[in-house]
């Protein structure tokens, strides 16, 4: 998973809703922080590209290919990059074994 | 290996069909239909295509996407709206502009499309931007969607062409004050400046390399057309009027709707064609030029002027020279008018004494003749020429602050043109010498410590202007000293202010003289109260004693000493008396009596009572004569007073002519013409009456001019001898000169030495270098120095 420092803070102009989901291909939905959702660059252009995407409509975000356990770890790294990417004592963050290959296609992926 | 071909195949069967699913997607995006269309299926499409190694799949297929339809948009919207115009025809009609309005709109709309959905399939296609370009080494999508329209759309022979001309014809329009579609042109001027050259990044863009110089042209053409048609209507302070209008438009202009890139290129041009191609007949034209605007204090105008021509080449260079050349002209004017009867210029012309003194003579009475002489002497009024002067010396001034911005190259040139103009009067300097004369005598009466010095102050200006200083020295001094002797001077503040401005401007060397009279004129107060006080006490009954002792080389008075007159005896005995005195205070002195500097006062008993008469001193000596030892009633020729008195028939004639013909008079003159002849005779004016108990008889002029009220301009007999003495003073300065130079270097070149000379001289006047020559032989001749034996250009210092 990249480790940059990508700011958060970065102020989406038509942001509408403060919140996004993010639905699973098993399912699962998430509902989190629209800012922290847009830490992945994916992420961020389908919701602020110039077109009417059917996402950006319904500001839900069905994931085809990403597993219900895989989007929860992302969720989580979400938050734990908007809450330490600015400061200097950073704890490790805990990824599973069987999970690390699938993961880090995932971030590839959703550029985060 | 059947396996793997299969399942190749198989995988390339699969990309296929993503693709054409993606395909699919691109062609609703750009019908603006991407509604139905889910993102992050899209996304995944092109991210697995570019993961399955069919980068150039999606790349290429895009970029042909991206053409067939701008190429779809070309035939079946843009092409078919061309606007076809009327043949022949000048003017646009409205519904022309409205077609060539139209067409652009279709442009710009075929532009924000195809912005809008290549935004769209960009962030699509961003991992193919990431990953797949960069690898291939291609541009990245946005870039090369670009290039693509700029190919198909605006380099499109027949749509580049309408393009220019309709935003070309729209400028113009908008020129001749209609309103256009601003935002409109705006809009497809960014396109232009959005698009590259070249198939990088950073090529030239469309806007220069397709536009700019059209336009630029074609404002060229405009200008160029406009400045000749408004010239001709004759306004030259209306058309940078104009100027300045036109160039605040085109930069707003530029601002608003084209480009800030040409900004100064088409100021160059409205410059080069409204000013720098017509800089002189803007500057000659006639009631709106330079001259026009200079005459009329046209402050603002000319501030323009020189605001607008500052922006072009040679455009100062020309405002200036045009100017001193007008400057010049000015001051010929008024050299030739208030100045001319420049008799000193060919002395040889005109009788010396006649003309001049019929113009002293205050003369109320006199012929017809004489009043139209005077009347024509007046205008050359010294006075008024200076006074002319220091209004053109503040109105230059006014001219050089308020216009120009007190620009240094300006000043400097102007300057030096009113020191030429000024010093072409050979009588500059007496005339302001003259003119402060005036003022110190009576000009200044009534007026405030402030104004006083104001208008000493710009006396000084002008005296910086003179250039042979030394000429100046000499007749301030003549003037000090008449001013010092009849006690003519009206403050000693303002003359101690002049002396001391003097002083500033030349140094303590010009001034020491004028200070050394000044201290002579108050020890004599001291010594005469003096002697008054020791004549009293010996009770002898003689007459007052006023006495100025003036020390010879401070005073501007001729060697030549007056012979000594018949004077009464009682004032001969006070003559000696006063020597006696002088002597037994300072031995070892010498004093010498200038009597015709002189003046009496004495009392005259008439048979309708008696009056007070001042006149100088043979004046007096004839009326005692006339009046106490010849019997009364007799007449005199002129040849036995000439005889009686012992006295210089040209002053004993002068001192006649004064009591004859002034406002006062004394004698009776058989026959009764103007000039003297030796057998005309003189009878005592018994019948003499005034309402004034104290008269004073003026002095017709000559060399001493001393009576005259008010101040006049030397004649040329005196001008000469004033310039045998400044010719003299020079050559003793240049002798000293030279020595000091040579003392100190011991050995020079000629023309080192020169110039040298020059140097040191030019603040009190100006040697020339054949007269420096000369000096130079006399020393040599002298023994001073020699020419050196091994060369002759070389002098070497005898100690």
């Amino acid at each position: 998973m990249e480790d940059d420092n990508q700011s958060v803070s970065s102020n989406e102009e038509n942001v509408v809703f403060n919140t996004v989901k993010l639905i699973s291909s098993d399912g699962f939905e998430f509902i989190i922080d629209r800012k922290c959702a847009m830490i992945s660059g994916t992420i961020k252009s389908m919701l602020s590209s110039p077109g009417n995407f059917v996402e950006k409509r319904q500001n839900e975000i069905p994931f085809g290919e990403i597993r219900g356990e895989i989007l929860e770890k992302v969720c989580e790294y979400f938050y734990y990059k908007a809450k330490y990417s600015n400061s200097e004592d950073v704890p490790e963050f805990h990824i599973d074994d069987n999970i690390a290959t699938e993961l880090l296609t995932v971030a590839e992926y959703l550029e985060c | 290996m059947r396996f793997n071909s299969n399942r190749r195949v198989e995988e390339k069967n699969k990309s296929e069909e993503i693709w054409r699913k993606l395909e699919k997607a691109f062609y609703e995006i750009f019908n603006k239909n991407a509604g139905e269309l889910s993102f992050e299926e899209l996304y995944r499409y092109s991210y697995n295509l570019v993961l399955s190694k069919e980068g150039s799949k999606v790349y290429n297929g895009t970029c042909k996407i991206i053409e067939n339809r701008l190429k779809e948009i070309s035939e079946e919207e843009i092409k078919p709206s061309f606007p076809v115009y009327e043949p022949g025809n000048k003017f646009q009609s409205n519904t022309e502009i409205e077609r060539d309005l139209d067409f652009l709109r279709i442009i710009k709309k075929t532009w924000d499309n195809h912005i809008m959905a290549i935004s769209e399939i960009k962030s699509l296609l961003m991992y193919m931007d990431r990953v797949y370009v960069p690898r291939a080494k291609l541009l990245p999508i946005y870039e090369k969607s670009q290039h693509i329209f700029r190919d198909t759309i605006v380099l499109d022979e027949n749509i580049k062409e309408l393009v220019i001309n309709i935003i070309l014809k729209e400028i113009e329009r908008e020129r001749s004050g209609e309103m256009i579609d601003r935002s409109l042109i705006g809009n497809v001027i960014n396109m232009m400046l959005a698009l590259h050259e070249g198939n990088k990044e950073t090529g030239e863009s469309l806007y220069k390399s397709i536009f700019e110089d059209r336009y630029l042209k074609s404002s060229r053409d405009y200008y160029a057309n406009l400045s000749e048609k408004f010239l001709d209507e004759n306004d030259a302070s209306e058309w940078l009027k104009k100027t300045e209008y036109h160039m605040e438009e085109e930069k707003n202009r530029t601002e608003q709707y084209l480009s800030t890139l040409s900004t100064r290129e088409i100021l160059n041009i409205v410059e080069e064609e409204t000013i720098e191609k017509h800089i002189n007949t803007i500057i000659e034209m006639e009631n709106s030029g330079l001259r026009s605007l200079v005459k009329d204090d046209r402050y603002e105008d000319l501030k323009r002027m020189y605001t607008l021509f500052g922006k072009v080449k040679m455009g100062r260079e020309e405002l200036i020279k045009a100017l001193c050349e007008y400057i010049k002209e000015l001051g010929k004017e008024i050299n030739e008018t208030w100045a001319q009867g420049n008799s000193s210029n060919d002395p040889k012309n005109t009788t010396p004494n006649q003309p001049v003194a019929n113009k002293t003579l205050e003369t109320t009475e006199s012929s017809e003749n004489s009043k139209k002489e005077h009347s024509s002497k007046q205008s050359v009024n010294p006075k008024f020429w200076v006074v002319k002067y220091l209004e053109l010396k503040e109105k230059l001034d006014n001219i050089l602050k308020r216009g120009f911005e007190d620009d240094k190259n300006f000043q400097m040139k102007m300057n030096s043109v009113f020191q030429v103009i000024i010093n072409e009067n050979p009588k500059a300097s007496e005339s302001l010498s003259l003119f402060i004369d005036d003022n110190l005598k009576k000009g200044i009466k009534g007026k405030s410590e402030d104004e006083v010095e104001e208008l000493l102050n710009k006396s000084i200006v002008l005296f910086r202007f003179i250039s042979d200083k030394d000429v100046f020295e000499r007749y301030y001094k003549q003037h000090l000293a008449k001013r010092l002797l009849y006690k003519k001077s009206l403050s000693e503040d303002a003359e101690r202010i002049m002396i001391s401005r003097l002083q500033m401007e030349c140094g303590h060397q010009f001034t020491t003289k004028l200070e050394g009279m000044y201290k002579d004129i108050s020890i004599s107060s001291e010594l005469s109260s003096d002697f008054k006080t020791l004549e009293k006490a010996k009770d002898k009954k003689l007459p007052e004693l006023n006495i100025s002792v003036l020390t010879k080389i401070y005073w501007p008075i001729s060697g030549q000493i007056t012979p000594n007159l018949p004077y009464p005896a009682e004032i001969q005995t006070l003559m000696d008396d006063f020597s006696k005195f002088y002597y037994s205070r300072h031995s070892g002195r010498k004093l010498l009596w200038q009597s015709s500097l002189g003046s009496a006062d004495l009392r005259i008993n008439y048979e309708r009572g008696s009056k007070d008469i001042n006149i100088c001193n043979l004046g007096m000596i004839l009326l005692i004569n006339i009046f106490n030892k010849w019997k009364p009633g007799d007449s005199y020729t002129f040849r036995q007073m000439q005889i009686e008195l012992e006295a210089n028939d040209l002053e004993l004639k002068r001192v006649l002519q004064s009591l004859v013909f002034s406002k006062y008079k004394l004698l009776l003159k058989l026959p009764k013409s103007r000039d003297i002849k030796d057998d005309d005779e003189f009878i005592v004016n018994t019948k003499f009456s005034t309402p004034l108990n104290r008269i004073k008889i003026p002095m017709v002029v000559a060399s001493g001019n001393v009576h005259s009220r008010s101040s006049v301009i030397e004649n040329n007999e005196e001008r000469n001898e004033t310039y045998r003495h400044i010719e003299d003073s020079r050559r003793f300065q240049i002798d000293a000169a030279v020595v000091r130079i040579m003392k100190g270097r011991k050995k020079m070149y000629h023309n080192n030495l020169i110039t040298e000379v020059t140097n040191q001289l030019s603040s009190r006047f100006m040697p020339s270098p054949t007269s420096i020559k000369k000096r130079i032989e006399s020393l040599i001749e002298r023994e001073y120095m020699e020419r050196s034996p091994d060369d002759r250009k070389i002098y070497l210092y005898l100690a």
